[in-house]
């Protein structure tokens, strides 16, 4: 079963009720877009990664794999940022990086490096839910502390099991194709076709599993009684409180310092558009 | 052994039948004829009913107008009553229905959506608002019953299909119904597979407990537990019902004509008695089989049968020393050489994911061999053209939508044809004929997902055919089919192979194999644990029970009487028993 980069262990964050860790990723946007700095979304990183490494037990072997889709990213994000800031200066800048055609500024490179970092910082956050929490979960934890409508709810998980099935499926069905002679290749104007040959058995398919679901969900009563019980209740306990806590504490500690050391002034020395916007 | 809470699901009146049907007529939306038409039966608590029909006569209908889903979930058309334990169907809140019926479909993958197995039998519970402190001993309890106990913190996606269709039985007995509908439990299940399921049936059916009715094609191993048939005709009405022996007595023109499968034995004695040996009272099992034959055995005919020597002919596939590893890292198989001689029939057997379909698609060549690993009529695979394959083999994949290319039945068989560059009147004259020949021609013009399941096989099979490929692969030919299907298909395929061309049957269907094969492999974990004849095959009780099959009726049948009788070889189809038992001709 296809459980995205969910990584099966036991730990203090996987026992966190799922609404707990996809409700940090909010504020932890919301600061970091406000707040224009270095320091800042460098410790939210650390923060996170740090938490994913002691309270949630991922092998740094296994965080290094969830992070490698963001270097890419990151370093492409790096160098237009710091390329693009350069053009949009005002005054004459102190240039840092002569490359010929292209100056990269003292500053265009601080300013990149803020955006990834804040970037990453967001990214990490969305690794911490992710990483911890298996989607089933976070589904039922929906229809019990968010009051998703179950039928909706179950009907979403019982979707998510048929995930893997169609990636069987599509294989299977390419090679039928294949063996009855259909080319491979075929241009502009034959791999839509191709794919479209794939599309319609798989929709087939996925239509007629969905109805027998529903079917079987009706036939053991989902949704028939006003009031479910739940066999595995998923509270919110004293460890969501306290790590919300944490949470909360390290927010403000980060806050704080960046007030008292009047972080933000160091960040443009220049005046760049951070400042004066 | 069981739970108080369990036993109490027995508690039942003795005044009224488990169920009553009466005049039941249902029709969907949109359809002209009814699925269902004035059907009138009832059932008595404790007793297990067997639903039988032709595809499409309303069984499964039936099976949702029996917990009230039809017609208060699904919007159908529903005249007259359906009590279940006394409760009416149409007015009864559908969570006491559920705790009065319980359903279990045919599709092990589409019954579950939650993770482990406990919290899939809790769901059931949820729904019924059950207090979660009950909830373990009823899911013990009923994990218990159909032998999953062990596997109780389990996920599901990591049980086999028969685990899950045994976990869909756990899931429908926590909710303590008295009676128990399963709608084709075992169609997708393997012989072994199934053959576990109904031992839990079986268990369940000795406590007393259960009203059971089973829509079900796979008679064998269920006939010893069945009290009652309701035999279904076309169009959804009820031809017959009454105890197993007087309704497979009195009513075979019906099960013949609809392609119905009966039990094996059951059609040995028709066979024997249109060849004048008539077996009375007319046996459902083996064990009655084996007792109602034994005074022939004096009178068998031992120099049967007759030995001919296949003619040598040379490999129409050879594979040497073959081995493949998934992308995954998953080793599908390991060093495995065979060849299969032009002009045979052979049977490529094993558990599930043995490696069966990996080994077909490498023949083939949708899987790239190693240069030189796979040699077709004489040559290295790598020596024909991408082109030129498709006008050598065919492969007939299980899911035959999988294989549909165009919009209409004719130009799904033209379209081999016409990649072979066939002028289109030819193509015209060849499509016909072959459409005319598997009972589609007035199906031409319609899409083939329109078709019905049966309708669908054929047509893959003819897409195949038509070819005239000189190897043939097909993954589970018989796989859902009816009697009368299955018995066309083999039909065809015997004479391709008297034509000099080679069929390669992927198969779980030992009676297919009995009947058709000459020579069989069987595949363990990307291993050839066996190669040879037929026969050493079917002789070899441990070699079947790694391959996960069990030996078909016949073949027990012939165990037993080889036991009483010195010198009778292994009978193991009908063919050989009418030569033995000097009805031959």
């Amino acid at each position: 079963m296809s459980q995205g980069i969910y990584m099966e262990t036991s730990s203090y964050l996987h026992r966190l009720n799922p609404v707990t860790k996809f409700v940090l990723v909010i504020p932890t946007t919301l600061i970091l877009t406000l707040v224009v700095d270095i320091a800042v979304p460098a410790l939210f990183s650390l923060f996170f990664l740090l938490a994913l490494l002691v309270l949630g037990r991922i092998p740094p072997s296994r965080l290094a794999r969830a992070l490698l889709p963001f270097l890419p990213a990151g370093i492409g994000l790096l160098w237009t940022t710091a390329a693009f800031y350069q053009t949009r200066m005002a005054e004459a800048p102190a240039v840092a990086l002569d490359l010929g055609p292209l100056q990269l500024t003292r500053a265009g490179i601080i300013y990149a490096v803020s955006i990834v970092l804040r970037v990453l910082a967001i990214y990490t956050s969305s690794l911490l839910f992710l990483l911890t929490t298996h989607p089933t979960d976070f589904i039922l934890a929906l229809v019990q502390q968010c009051r998703l409508p179950v039928r909706l709810g179950y009907g979403v998980m019982a979707a998510y099991r048929f995930v893997p099935l169609l990636s069987t499926e599509l294989a299977q069905i390419r090679a039928a194709h294949r063996v009855r002679g259909v080319p491979e290749g075929g241009g502009a104007l034959g791999a839509p076709r191709r794919l479209l040959g794939y599309a319609i058995p798989l929709l087939a398919s996925g239509i007629r599993r969905a109805q027998q679901v529903a079917v079987a969900m009706d036939a053991r009563a989902l949704g028939a009684q006003r009031r479910r019980t739940f066999y595995r209740h998923l509270r919110f306990s004293g460890s969501d409180l306290a790590f919300l806590l944490a949470y909360a504490v390290f927010v403000v500690v980060v806050l704080s310092l960046l007030v008292w050391m009047g972080l933000p002034a160091r960040l443009d020395p220049f005046g760049g558009p951070a400042m004066r916007r | 052994m069981l739970s108080p809470s369990l036993a109490s699901a027995g508690r039942r009146s003795s005044l009224e039948p488990a169920v009553l049907v009466e005049g039941l007529t249902v029709k969907y939306p949109g359809r002209k004829s009814p699925a269902l038409e004035e059907v009138s039966f009832s059932i008595q608590p404790g007793e297990l009913a067997l639903v039988l029909g032709p595809s499409g006569c309303g069984k499964s209908t039936l099976a949702l107008c029996l917990n009230g889903v039809i017609p208060q979930a699904i919007g159908a058309m529903m005249d007259g009553q359906v009590r279940v334990a006394g409760l009416d169907t149409r007015h009864a809140p559908l969570n006491r229905l559920s705790e009065k019926v319980g359903v279990v479909f045919q599709d092990p993958e589409s019954q579950f959506c939650l993770l482990t197995v406990e919290e899939e039998i809790a769901f059931g519970l949820e729904n019924l608002g059950i207090p979660p402190g009950e909830m373990p001993g009823r899911i013990a309890a009923a994990l218990e019953l159909v032998g999953l106990s062990e596997l109780r913190d389990r996920r599901i996606d990591r049980l086999s299909g028969g685990q899950k269709q045994r976990l869909a039985l756990a899931c429908v007995l926590a909710m303590e119904p008295q009676i128990l509908v399963l709608d084709e439990p075992t169609a997708h299940l393997d012989p072994q597979a199934a053959a576990e399921f109904f031992s839990a049936v079986a268990h369940l059916k000795a406590t007393g407990q259960h009203t059971i009715i089973v829509i079900e094609h796979r008679l064998d191993d269920l006939m010893p537990l069945v009290d009652r048939v309701l035999l279904f005709g076309p169009g959804g009405r009820l031809l017959a019902e009454g105890p197993p022996r007087a309704v497979f007595a009195t009513y075979r023109q019906d099960l013949d004509r609809s392609g119905i499968w009966i039990p094996q034995v059951t059609e040995l004695a028709y066979r024997l008695a249109e060849a004048g040996v008539e077996i009375d009272p007319l046996p459902l099992t083996v064990e009655e089989a084996a007792e109602a034959l034994e005074p022939y055995l004096g009178r068998v005919c031992l120099r049967w049968p007759p030995i001919v020597d296949p003619p040598e002919r040379q490999p129409a596939t050879e594979v040497r020393r073959l081995s493949y590893r998934f992308p995954s890292g998953f080793q599908a198989l390991r060093e495995v050489s065979l060849a299969i001689p032009e002009g045979s029939f052979f049977a490529l057997v094993g558990p599930n994911g043995a490696g069966k379909s990996t080994l077909a698609l490498h023949l083939v060549g949708v899987l790239e061999p190693p240069p030189g690993a796979v040699r077709l009529l004489g040559r290295p695979l790598g020596a024909y053209t991408r082109q030129g394959l498709p006008h050598l083999v065919s492969y007939v994949f299980q899911n035959p939508e999988h294989q549909f290319l165009t919009g209409t039945v004719y130009d799904e068989v033209a379209f081999g044809l016409r990649v072979q560059g066939l002028a289109e009147r030819e193509v015209e004259a060849r499509v016909r004929a072959i459409l005319e020949e598997f009972g589609l021609a007035s199906l031409a013009p319609a899409h083939p997902f329109t078709l019905s399941q049966g309708e669908k096989r054929r047509l893959s099979v003819a897409t195949a055919l038509v070819l005239r490929p000189r190897l043939l692969i097909l993954d589970e030919p018989t796989f859902g089919q009816d009697r009368r299907t299955t018995a066309l298909i083999m039909g065809r395929l015997r004479e391709l192979v008297r034509g000099g061309g080679t069929v390669v049957a992927i198969t779980h269907d030992l009676r297919l194999v009995a009947e058709e094969a000459s020579a069989a492999g069987v595949l363990v974990a990307g291993q050839l644990a066996f190669l040879g004849p037929v026969a050493a095959l079917l002789g070899s009780a441990s070699l079947l029970r790694r391959a996960g099959l069990v030996p078909p009726p016949l073949v027990r049948l012939g165990q037993r009487l080889a036991e009483q009788r010195d010198g009778l070889p292994l009978l193991s189809t009908i063919e050989h028993y009418l030569a033995a038992l000097g009805a031959g001709r």
